[in-house]
């Protein structure tokens, strides 16, 4: 557990150190926002019907585009190496690195997307219900995009590749994320779905992207 | 089954068994055509627009179908080591990724008579799109690592993970309000659909697995060659 | 069948797709096999040349 720790806390010490990381992510985020209105034209109805699924859709672009971060650096100077080799099981060091880019980008963008739904309107009662459900969903977000980046770690383009495989498995996200943000009461179906895809992943996801990354390692 | 291990072994079955296949799969869809055009009724409700079932229907299955069969084979690799599952999922995955395309297309072509619009974003459809998605990512996967046995062990855990759609492309039209019409053949208490449209949609059904089959015994054949030709130019470069 | 009904159009679309998109797989599938067949007998028969 306390490795664990020593791992999570190192991707936060690099994350601060190097910034980028929460930076980049959160300006993608609010070009996005900024972008649609100008897009759409400035009608507040429109712009109030549309801003959870705009907010849901930026922060998934956001974390999808910080993904291929994850694992690269690890892996190219060999830092990946010692670690499958250490006493932590591989899983758990995805598991470690998944929160530290859940800590260091996704969360972030959850907590600060309510500030920027007032610059396309949302509506004010959806605004606690959209921040609880980003923030549960932006750990579904963070985990998935470790899979995706453990699938092509090796890979010179594997951007591209990492949009085509892991944006599949957003769509459920997106759905139960949004239908829970426009709720009348805060807890209810969509938001407990969503919690079971968090939990699943939680289970399935260090395990997946430990064996992507120990084809790669071999 | 690790005597069809062997590739010689495989290649000889294929051999006798491709004959076969080929001349049943055209009698099945001469038969399935015939039934389907000629002597299937009209629907009372949507008329002579129902016939697009009978190729809809049969693409939307074989896409789950194969779909299926690429996880079961990659669980297969996984677990047993069989060196003809990877390159069965890798050879099915274009044929598969062929029906759900057509069915996604023949799907739009039904919606447009009856639903007024080409494509409306329900649970079906979405996740049908997803599955052709997947397919694509799958086929990505091999092209884009370039040593085989490494692509071999991704692909097995993008086709494991993908699996996780086939269920919900399943039970979409019952968990969830949709215009897509639910399931009238696989389901308990039998079908509800009409004997002389339900023999066309399985004669069809069989046209199209049988098709698949023997595309996929060939893909093989050319997925065991590719990896002797790679092998022999190796071997070339060495010797020189 | 009723060449005349209404959407008919739409039925022949859908049987004329699915069976260019089933042909195009079968003649892609097929000569491929063909190809990489020829391959590998020039390839063998260059060998069986250099080697005796």
């Amino acid at each position: 557990m306390k490795l664990i720790w020593a791992l999570i806390r190192r991707d936060l010490t690099l994350a601060t150190r190097q910034g980028g990381g929460a930076g980049t992510a959160i300006g993608f985020f609010v070009t996005v926002i900024v972008l649609l209105p100008l897009g759409l034209g400035p009608d507040q109805a429109l712009l109030q019907r549309i801003a959870p699924g705009a907010l849901w859709i930026a922060l998934l672009l956001s974390v999808l585009l910080s993904a291929e971060r994850i694992f690269q650096a690890d892996y190219e100077d060999g830092s990946l190496d010692a670690m499958a080799l250490g006493v932590v099981p591989l899983e758990l060091v995805v598991l470690a690195k998944a929160m530290a880019h859940w800590l260091t980008t996704s969360l972030p963008l959850a907590v600060v997307a309510p500030l920027f739904g007032f610059l396309i309107n949302l509506d004010p009662q959806d605004i606690l219900p959209l921040w609880l459900a980003m923030m549960l969903g932006s750990i579904f977000l963070s985990l998935l995009a470790a899979l995706g980046a453990a699938i092509t770690v090796a890979l010179r383009r594997g951007g591209l590749l990492v949009s085509l495989l892991i944006l599949p498995f957003y769509v459920p996200c997106l759905i139960f994320g949004v239908a829970a943000s426009r709720a009348s009461e805060l807890v209810q179906p969509s938001l407990l779905i969503l919690t079971a895809l968090v939990l699943a992943s939680f289970v399935l996801v260090p395990v997946a992207a430990a064996a992507a990354l120990r084809a790669y390692l071999k | 089954m690790q005597k069809f291990a062997n590739p010689a072994r495989f290649l000889k079955l294929a051999e006798t068994l491709l004959p076969p296949i080929w001349g049943v799969t055209i009698l099945a869809f001469a038969a399935g055509l015939y039934m389907s055009l000629v002597t299937a009724p009209p629907d009372y409700q949507q008329g002579e627009t129902v016939r697009i079932m009978f190729v809809h229907v049969p693409a939307a299955w074989m896409a789950l179908m194969v779909y299926t069969s690429m996880a079961a084979a990659s669980i297969m690799a996984a677990i047993f080591r069989h060196p003809l599952a990877d390159m069965a999922a890798k050879a099915a995955a274009p044929i598969g990724a062929m029906f759900c395309l057509l069915a996604l297309i023949t799907g739009s072509l039904w919606g447009k008579p009856m639903w007024g619009a080409w494509w409306v974003w329900d649970a079906r459809l979405t996740s049908v799109f997803v599955l052709l998605l997947l397919y694509l990512g799958y086929m990505a996967v091999w092209q884009a690592i370039e040593d085989p046995h490494r692509a071999a062990l991704i692909a097995r855990i993008v086709a494991i993970a993908g699996f996780i759609n086939v269920p919900i492309v399943k039970f979409s039209v019952d968990w969830w309000n949709s215009l897509h019409q639910g399931a009238s053949v696989f389901r308990m208490g039998g079908p509800t659909i009409d004997a002389r449209m339900l023999w066309p949609l399985l004669i069809m059904a069989l046209a199209y697995t049988l098709l698949f089959v023997g595309l996929l015994l060939v893909a093989m054949r050319s997925e065991i060659a590719q990896r002797k030709l790679r092998q022999l130019r190796l071997a070339g470069i060495e010797g020189r | 069948m009723d060449w005349n009904a209404a959407h008919i159009d739409f039925v022949i679309a859908a049987y004329a797709v699915s069976f260019a998109g089933l042909a195009f797989l079968m003649v892609f599938i097929l000569l491929r096999d063909r190809k990489l067949k020829r391959q590998i007998a020039t390839l063998d028969r260059e060998r069986d040349r250099r080697d005796g």
